[in-house]
């Protein structure tokens, strides 16, 4: 009885596996198809539209898009519609061969659906996958305020550049009135406590300024696309 | 083309693999003497530390009641918990109580003593495995791996993806300035419900963090 369970476990297991890494072939085959280079938004899907951050991250976004960046969200409300809808207000302007293009990837069963500007949208079933792909192919990473799923996905990341899982990337928290208090306790606690050092919290700034985090995500742009042309030669 | 096909090829090798470590640590997991409390916490937390005394001490008087500890199986916290779990085993019991989830090529430095160990080769599996069986989740003070793999389980709470088990902040010291950043900006803002702010237990002391796992589950 207990091989028998044993092995359906493990056959159930390895179907989800399966599933998994299917979905995830996808989503590279989905990501390698938009320009490169791309930069992520995360962020709350809570602000309206009227919220100032909602309005920084449509900003941001439309200057980014407009010179050739492509933006990665999780496809959601908030932040995510914002980041993604910055490309709407470039599309008369622009010829759209120059322009970025929005990638949204969403989660199945949380019932957000995608938001109405997200041109190239997919889900997955697992937030594992999800953070996944969101860290893999991003260039520079932009946080917005959001709750635990921002949080989740800004730990991770950090996490895996800290262990050297992927590339250093620049991380931008966005709002600082809003973020000071986070790291005031990372300096504060964490880093008094010798659980973080001074070089895991250089992985990240903070600021209000769209023109520098505009510079900042520029800079790594630019390198990305610098280090990837001299590696084809 | 043919890259591609290699790519995927190479794809599905590594989810083999993957699955493979999946269910050797399940197989452990579903072997330990239960019930089971997953020890979060610093990996760089000093043997002198207060910390590194308290998960031990803990950890110690957790085994003693038969509760079996699982940790990432790295140095500071983790491993004081693995320690202190095998060290107040009953005499003559035969089970395991004290298992190491390690990710590969990083935390690999642990005395090989204290506990058995399960290695995986992505931190996502190591974090899906550390909540499988766990009733009780005890994060002492750590950096930002702790911190990743605490939102990783209120994130799942909030969007009823696991089953909800208490977690327990120990030192009100540390984790009290992240709360009331929770409380005062992420709640006031609406980007944190009330309701998720009930997932955890802030403790200050390691008999208080007892007396609140007594109250919810049989130890």
């Amino acid at each position: 009885m207990n091989v028998i369970t044993f092995c359906y476990e493990s056959i159930r297991l390895w179907m989800r596996m399966t599933r998994v890494s299917v979905q995830l072939l996808y989503g590279f085959w989905r990501i390698s198809s938009v320009p490169r280079p791309i930069v992520s938004f995360f962020g709350g899907a809570r602000p309206e539209n009227v919220d100032p951050y909602f309005r920084k991250a449509l900003a941001l976004s439309s200057r980014l898009v407009a010179s050739g960046v492509s933006v990665l969200t999780g496809g959601g409300s908030g932040i995510m519609e914002a980041a993604s809808c910055g490309i709407r207000e470039e599309e008369d302007k622009v010829d759209p061969k120059h322009l970025g293009r929005s990638i949204g990837i969403g989660v199945k069963d949380l019932g957000e659906g995608s938001n109405p500007c997200v041109q190239e949208y997919f889900e997955l079933d697992y937030f594992f996958a999800r953070k996944w792909l969101l860290t893999r192919y991003s260039d520079a990473i932009f946080v917005f305020p959001g709750g635990f799923g921002t949080l989740d996905e800004l730990a991770e990341t950090l996490t895996l550049i800290q262990t050297g899982k992927i590339p250093v990337v620049p991380i931008i928290l966005i709002g600082s009135e809003y973020w000071e208090p986070f790291m005031h306790w990372l300096v504060k606690e964490a880093l008094h406590h010798g659980m973080v050092n001074k070089t895991e919290v250089d992985l990240f700034k903070v600021t209000d300024d769209l023109d520098e985090a505009y510079g900042w995500a520029c800079a790594a742009c630019h390198d990305a696309m610098q280090a990837k042309k001299s590696k084809g030669r | 083309m043919f890259t591609s096909m290699r790519f995927s090829f190479i794809c599905f090798i590594r989810s083999l693999r993957y699955c493979a470590q999946l269910i050797r640590g399940m197989r452990v997991l579903k072997h330990l003497q239960q019930p089971v409390i997953c020890v979060f916490g610093g990996a760089e937390a000093q043997q002198e530390s207060q910390h590194y005394q308290q998960a031990f001490a803990f950890a110690q008087r957790l085994a003693s009641k038969g509760v079996s500890v699982v940790t990432g199986g790295g140095p500071g916290v983790m491993q004081a918990a693995n320690c202190g779990a095998a060290k107040g085993k009953p005499q003559g019991a035969t089970y395991t109580n004290s298992l190491g989830i390690a990710v590969h090529g990083i935390d690999e430095h642990i005395e090989p003593a204290c506990a058995s160990m399960v290695y995986v080769d992505m931190f996502f599996q190591r974090k899906w495995l550390l909540v499988q069986q766990a009733a009780a989740v005890v994060v002492f003070p750590g950096g930002l791996g702790t911190a990743d793999e605490l939102f990783y389980l209120l994130n799942l709470y909030k969007h009823h993806r696991l089953p909800r088990v208490p977690i327990l902040l120990v030192d009100r010291a540390f984790w009290g300035p992240l709360v009331q950043w929770i409380k005062e900006s992420a709640f006031s803002a609406g980007y944190v419900q009330a309701d998720y702010l009930d997932f955890f237990d802030v403790v200050d002391s390691i008999d208080e963090a007892y007396e609140v796992l007594a109250k919810q589950m049989p130890i």
